[in-house]
């Protein structure tokens, strides 16, 4: 047997905070457009690592009140266009520093519904792309708000369920080919809604079951290159309909940790490839959904630190 | 925070030497993009909507195809100036090279969604579209890379604007036969035809064809591939939903139907047989062996936990990493 390398978690931290660091590279201009989400990423990693500490409250909190838009929504950065996926974050990054006090929820969510489609899906902006990350994205943020309605859960189920597939998976749109990373927008959406009842979980989660591949990384479609990023879209999934068992920990522990980068720490989305925040999280939190390396547990309907997404209130309302 | 997502690139650290040249050589353009930056998104805040500012949108875009806000602002300036100064035959003309211009970010970037939401939006708002040329468009990409799905995704759109006219069903079901020659693992062509075939039935586009005689022939066409690679999860995928689709389970006699499942069973178990001729039993046989007797469990009444049983203690032995699926499912 080969022998896996450990787990770098000091790296990891070091790796994450140091993604700031780099104002001399263009890289760091080049990416101002995914900063909300990669701040969200990066500081969800760190409370994984149960080291949130290593981002300076006061900075982040004031970066992302410094996104929001007059229309009530966030964009990813300064000056840019408000989109559900900035919004999500700028949320999620708001909850996990107990400062959500310091935004309007009633403007937000209008911004929110305002992308609501008659056929309950939502689209990302007021251009138009329908998507079943943006209903998942739509229906977290307003969950975090606290301000689902009925009327947005049904509307969000039944847009959802058009979207499933014969082979248990769920597709971008209806008639789309399935894809590990709309099944958990899908399924997310429809545990956040108390709606899993629905679901054929053995069906879906044979689908998900064969997304490992012989070298223990999971894959998005058949016949796709194992990536690290689907560790979350994948086994979250899985943990949803309570299936998390039926892929290989260990070989899939083995892939992660292959993917990291001894040298400079954080993940890639596949051994012997360059590292990024975005594959960091998604291999950190799947370790953390199966139990390894003593990291924070996750929550798989959110992407949150359980201690966080406890303390957002479930549907149905009491 | 450098929040980039990096998919396929290889794995590289430079030397400090390298990394000071490096940055050195991106001084300069970080100046410009950041000015370039700065000034495109003060016109917009000021609602500035000239040729001017669409040309620097450009600049920016050639840049950094993600830049959604940009190209925000480009459908803003697109809208309220051009829509506003120029007549049809002037907006054709425009709207043609605006798709050009998104083609060739495309070609470059073949993954950005960014991408494909401007190009929807253009022919939405496009004065005459040519469908027929996206069409080919489409052809293109699919040569490429036969499962991008944002190729995939933009057919079905494209084809649901042109069957406004004529309906579409059998060319799109000869496209993913098409597809599925040329690879017979193109899952998303198999995926395809999983929507299209009941569609054929339902607009009654399939004359002199019973659903027996469709499903006898699907088969036949699956065998050869199921045969030429046992490996191939896209094969045994869409058998199943061959197996179990509304459009044949119910529009198909029971017994007809039960006798299909019958020799689907023992064309699978025969396979199977080959394989372990050959040194290993095949997990995704075994696993049709396991599926078609619950149906015809289902079907008849008839017992099969047995060979069921046999079949998933095999599995897990045969395929380690679902062993605790298949212990799940014995226990039921
Ligand atoms: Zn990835």
């Amino acid at each position: 047997m080969e022998t896996t390398t450990s787990f770098l978690r000091d790296k990891h931290i070091a790796y994450i905070t140091s993604l700031d660091t780099k104002h001399r590279d263009l890289a760091y201009y080049l990416t101002e457009h995914l900063r909300m989400n990669g701040t969200y990423w990066g500081l969800t990693a760190l409370c994984l690592l149960d080291s949130r500490d290593s981002f300076k409250k006061e900075d982040v909190v004031e970066f992302v009140l410094s996104c929001r838009n007059p229309d009530g929504g966030f964009g990813a950065f300064r000056g840019h266009d408000s989109h559900l996926l900035s919004t999500l974050s700028a949320l999620q990054i708001l909850l996990m520093f107990d400062s959500l006090d310091s935004v309007d929820g009633e403007e937000t969510s209008r911004f929110i519904l305002s992308n609501r489609l008659p056929n309950g899906a939502f689209q990302g902006d007021r251009f138009g792309e329908i998507d079943t990350r943006f209903v998942y994205t739509a229906v977290q943020s307003l969950a975090i708000l606290g301000r689902l309605t009925q009327d947005v859960v049904d509307g969000a189920c039944s847009f959802v369920q058009s979207c499933l597939n014969f082979d248990g998976g769920y597709g971008q749109r209806p008639g789309a080919e399935s894809h590990s990373a709309q099944v958990f927008t899908c399924l997310g959406t429809l545990a956040l809604c108390n709606k899993l009842d629905v679901v054929d979980r053995d069906l879906t989660g044979w689908w998900l079951a064969e997304r490992q591949l012989e070298d223990g990384g999971l894959n998005g479609r058949p016949g796709k290159l194992p990536d690290v990023c689907y560790s979350w879209w994948v086994l979250s999934s899985l943990a949803i309909i309570d299936r998390l068992h039926w892929i290989d920990y260990d070989r899939l522990r083995d892939f992660i940790l292959k993917s990291q980068d001894e040298v400079t720490g954080g993940i890639s989305d596949r051994p012997d490839n360059q590292v990024d925040v975005f594959h960091t999280l998604f291999g950190i939190a799947g370790l953390s959904l199966m139990g390894f390396e003593g990291l924070q547990p996750v929550d798989p309907r959110y992407c949150l630190p359980e201690c966080v997404s406890e303390k957002i209130a479930k549907w149905p309302y009491a | 925070m450098v929040s980039s997502i990096q998919h396929g690139i290889k794995r590289f650290h430079l030397s400090e030497e390298a990394r000071r040249q490096k940055l050195a050589k991106e001084e300069h353009t970080i100046k410009n993009y950041r000015a370039l930056t700065e000034n495109v998104l003060t016109l917009k805040a000021q609602g500035v909507f000239n040729d001017s500012a669409f040309k620097k949108t450009t600049d920016i875009l050639d840049v950094n195809p993600e830049f959604y806000t940009v190209w925000n602002y480009r459908r803003d300036i697109i809208v309220n100036h051009y829509m506003q100064s120029l007549g049809e035959e002037g907006l054709v003309d425009l709207f043609d090279k605006e798709l050009l211009y998104n083609m060739a970010k495309f070609r470059e970037f073949p993954k950005v969604y960014w991408i494909w939401n401007h190009r929807t939006w253009l022919l939405e708002n496009h004065p005459r579209v040519n469908w027929e040329n996206e069409l080919l468009l489409v052809e293109k990409i699919h040569k490429l890379d036969p499962r991008n799905f944002h190729g995939w995704t933009y057919r079905r759109y494209i084809i649901s604007h042109m069957e406004k006219d004529k309906d579409l069903t059998l060319q799109e079901f000869e496209y993913t036969t098409k597809m599925i020659n040329a690879n017979f693992s193109n899952f998303s062509a198999l995926h395809n035809r999983t929507k299209l075939i009941p569609k054929l039935f339902e607009r009654g586009l399939l004359i002199n064809t019973t659903h027996a005689q469709f499903l006898t022939k699907e088969l036949e066409y699956l065998h050869n591939a199921m045969y030429t690679d046992p490996d191939d999860q896209s094969v045994f995928i869409y058998l199943r939903w061959l197996l179990t689709s509304d459009i044949f389970v119910q529009n198909i006699p029971e017994e007809q139907y039960i006798e299909f499942l019958q020799q689907e069973l023992e064309t699978v178990k025969e396979l199977n047989q080959l394989e372990k001729d050959d040194g290993k039993e095949n997990s995704w046989c075994l696993q049709t062996v396991v599926t078609i007797n619950q149906l015809i469990q289902g079907q008849t009444g008839e017992d099969k936990s047995e060979e069921i049983t046999q079949c998933l203690k095999l599995l897990v032995d045969v395929d380690p990493l679902r062993r605790n699926r298949y212990i799940d499912l014995m226990k039921r």
